[in-house]
């Protein structure tokens, strides 16, 4: 365990001293900096207007139809302001008005050209005053209440609560949470198992795996590096979540809102374990690849087939599982190893998932693990010291079948 | 002692290794020679345990063994001093131990000045000489050396040869792997020449060069004799200040003949150099 313990060493800080890992590392709270940064030059200061509480922006208004302007009513984010045309395009390049709606005469009504020095997606707000402002006009034109208006325009806003054995939980907020959790554990498991592959090929690769099997075995020489990859890159992701954390913690403070981002702890011991389990297995499904190749250029080809067996569970995940989390197509893809460590924690965080679903796809998961990483060991144990072309699918098959 | 006995390896079809036997004595510079592709990696392989043997067994009394593989990378990134380290740790040394061999190794093969210096900016001569060193920190009983003459230059190879003897003076235990007959000639005691796996012989190299004694002499007399009167004589060939004479009988008899009829300056058998009796055994076997 000592010899393990070496290459473990070595590994954690080969990758803690390197610079990618430094520029990851630095990246959150250069964030931070930023965002104080950007906080403290704008005029109300502070990290309530990083965090978007901006004042409402002033919009020129050109009413040629001299009909829509009276209905027009300021809203949270414009200030509307009647102006000429000459006017506004002045006050757009000045930079006093963000810009200039240019409402057409009678038969063009429901058609106003914006101009800006910046449009984007967000123009498109600016619809909704407009709308509400030609829904007040025609119902005027016809003889009714103007004030009908806003009646007419309320939506239904439905609050999802999910509820469980031990009583009911926010929607949302578990949604949101149920995708922090894909995207940290894919980001994880691809970070990490790509550089466990390439770890796992360097001695091969500098010529000196024959120099270091010769003191240690190759499977502890494995079992080193894996333990060297995930110290490094679950610092990396410790450093991040903590970042987060502490954003996220400004941001609710900020917009005095409560969220409730607990989960149950059954949820968090599954997420763990499929952490543990996926990662595993991804690391020992590219290492059955990796092992055998010769160059720089066969780790990325080998991999290759790793990330995009990963890709599949991580668009599925977005697609189809968040929208139906109890429909057949989800329920089976989480009960596939390959699938369940992204599948399964998201059906979790945002449904009620049966006992045995939950109990079926870990025990899956981890047999599945279990059963790759042996394999993986063992092409890896016999294809370190091979030379050649790197092997193919048949070739690992009879490598398995080998004493 | 070394001992392997009766060891088979095969890989797929090829059959690397048929029942394979040689002892090492302790002390000795044991060579194992072979053309490329003879199966000696795959002993060396097999001795340290890095594959299994099909068949056969390998027993051995040291605990503790250097090796030199044939293919000669290390961490490029690295800095020398802490790949040392790294191999100590690796080892089973302790700190301070680790710091005094590597003073010593760096300070015998020159390479102190460079103690911090990354890896990757060492020569090829250099490199070799760190893999020497990593192969002797940990001070072993038993060294296996896998080609260590290759891509060397001249002046390396002599250094190199002069760190063997002075191993071979401290009672280390040496395996030479090599297709370099006449470095192997001037290092070792015993020899196990092999040839696609098999062995064609294993033993002290004096037995072997005995074995293939072919009666050459070398003689130098004082005036002129005429050789045709002696019987047996096959061939004639001047070398420096005498002759390489070449008999079917007894050179202790021609001998005798020739001190009745003129004065004897210098007279010896000659031997057949390794690389002789080696591409002899290779190509006539």
């Amino acid at each position: 365990m000592r010899k393990v313990f070496v290459i473990t060493k070595r590994e954690f800080l080969k990758y803690v001293r390197s610079k990618w890992f430094r520029a990851f590392f630095i990246l959150p709270f250069l964030g931070i900096g930023i965002i104080f940064l950007i906080s403290s030059f704008t005029p109300e200061g502070g990290l309530r207007a990083a965090y978007g509480e901006e004042k409402a922006e002033k919009i020129g208004v050109i009413d040629h139809s001299t009909r829509l302007l009276p209905y027009l009513v300021n809203a949270e984010d414009y200030q509307f302001i009647e102006m000429d045309s000459l006017v506004a395009f002045d006050m757009v390049m000045a930079g006093d008005i963000e810009g200039f709606l240019i409402i057409p005469g009678d038969s063009d009504l429901y058609n106003p050209i914006y101009y800006s020095r910046n449009i984007s997606i967000e123009t498109d707000k600016l619809s909704g005053p407009l709308n509400t402002a030609a829904l007040k006009l025609s119902l005027e034109e016809k003889g009714l209440d103007a004030s009908l208006a806003d009646e007419l325009n309320r939506r239904v806003r439905i609050t999802p609560r999910k509820i469980t054995e031990t009583g009911e939980k926010g929607g949302e907020e578990l949604v949101v949470l149920g995708f922090i959790m894909v995207i940290s554990l894919y980001m994880f498991i691809v970070l990490a198992s790509t550089l466990m592959a390439r770890s796992a090929v360097e001695e091969k690769l500098n010529g000196m795996i024959e120099l270091i099997i010769s003191d240690i075995s190759p499977s502890g020489l494995l079992f080193g590096k894996l333990l060297g990859v995930t110290a490094s890159v679950f610092l990396l992701v410790v450093v991040w979540i903590l970042v987060g954390i502490t954003l996220m913690g400004n941001a609710i403070f900020f917009i005095n809102r409560t969220i409730d981002i607990s989960l149950p702890a059954g949820v968090l011991v599954y997420f763990a374990g499929a952490f543990i389990f996926g990662y595993t297995l991804y690391t020992s499904f590219i290492l059955l690849f990796v092992s055998s190749v010769t160059s720089e250029q066969e780790v990325n080809q080998s991999m290759s087939a790793g990330i995009v067996i990963l890709m599949i569970p991580y668009f599925l995940s977005f697609f189809w599982v968040i929208e139906n989390p109890g429909s057949i197509v989800s329920v089976v893809s989480s009960l596939i190893p390959f699938f369940t460590p992204l599948v399964m924690p998201l059906r979790l965080s945002i449904s009620t998932v049966p006992f045995w679903e939950i109990i079926l796809s870990i025990a899956l998961l981890a047999a599945a693990a279990w059963g790759i990483l042996i394999l993986a060991g063992k092409v890896y144990r016999i294809s370190m010291l091979m030379v050649g072309k790197p092997l193919r699918l048949r070739e690992i098959f009879r490598l398995i079948k080998m004493k | 002692m070394l001992k392997v006995s009766e060891v088979y390896k095969t890989y797929g079809n090829v059959e690397a290794l048929k029942g394979l036997s040689f002892e090492v004595e302790k002390g000795s510079v044991y060579g194992l020679l072979g053309p490329n592709g003879s199966g000696k990696t795959t002993t060396i392989r097999i001795i340290l345990s890095i594959i299994y043997p099909d068949k056969g067994d390998v027993e051995m009394d040291f605990e503790k063994i250097g090796y030199m593989p044939e293919e000669r990378g290390l961490y490029p990134k690295m800095q020398i001093d802490e790949l040392i380290y790294f191999f100590g740790r690796l080892r089973g040394m302790e700190r301070e131990r680790i710091e005094k061999e590597m003073d010593f190794w760096l300070g015998r093969l020159e390479l102190m000045n460079r103690k911090k210096d990354k890896v990757q900016t060492l020569s090829k001569g250099l490199k070799q000489r760190l893999h020497l060193l990593i192969s002797v920190l940990h001070d072993p009983e038993f060294l296996i050396f896998d080609e260590p003459f290759t891509g060397l230059d001249p002046i390396a190879i002599k250094e190199l040869r002069e760190l063997f003897s002075e191993l071979k003076e401290r009672g280390k235990t040496v395996l030479l792997s090599t297709h370099w007959m006449d470095q192997a000639e001037q290092l070792c005691d015993s020899v196990c020449l092999i040839r696609e796996g098999e062995r064609i012989y294993a033993g002290p190299l004096e037995d072997l060069k005995e074995a293939h004694r072919k009666n050459d002499i070398y003689l130098e007399i004082k005036g002129t004799v005429d050789f045709k009167q002696f019987p047996g004589i096959t061939e004639i060939v001047s070398k420096g200040e005498g002759f390489i004479i070449r008999t079917k009988n007894e050179p202790g008899e021609f001998l005798r003949s020739l001190t009745k009829i003129t004065n004897v300056v210098e007279f010896r058998l000659v031997y057949p150099t390794l690389e002789e009796i080696f591409i002899e055994e290779v190509e006539g076997a």
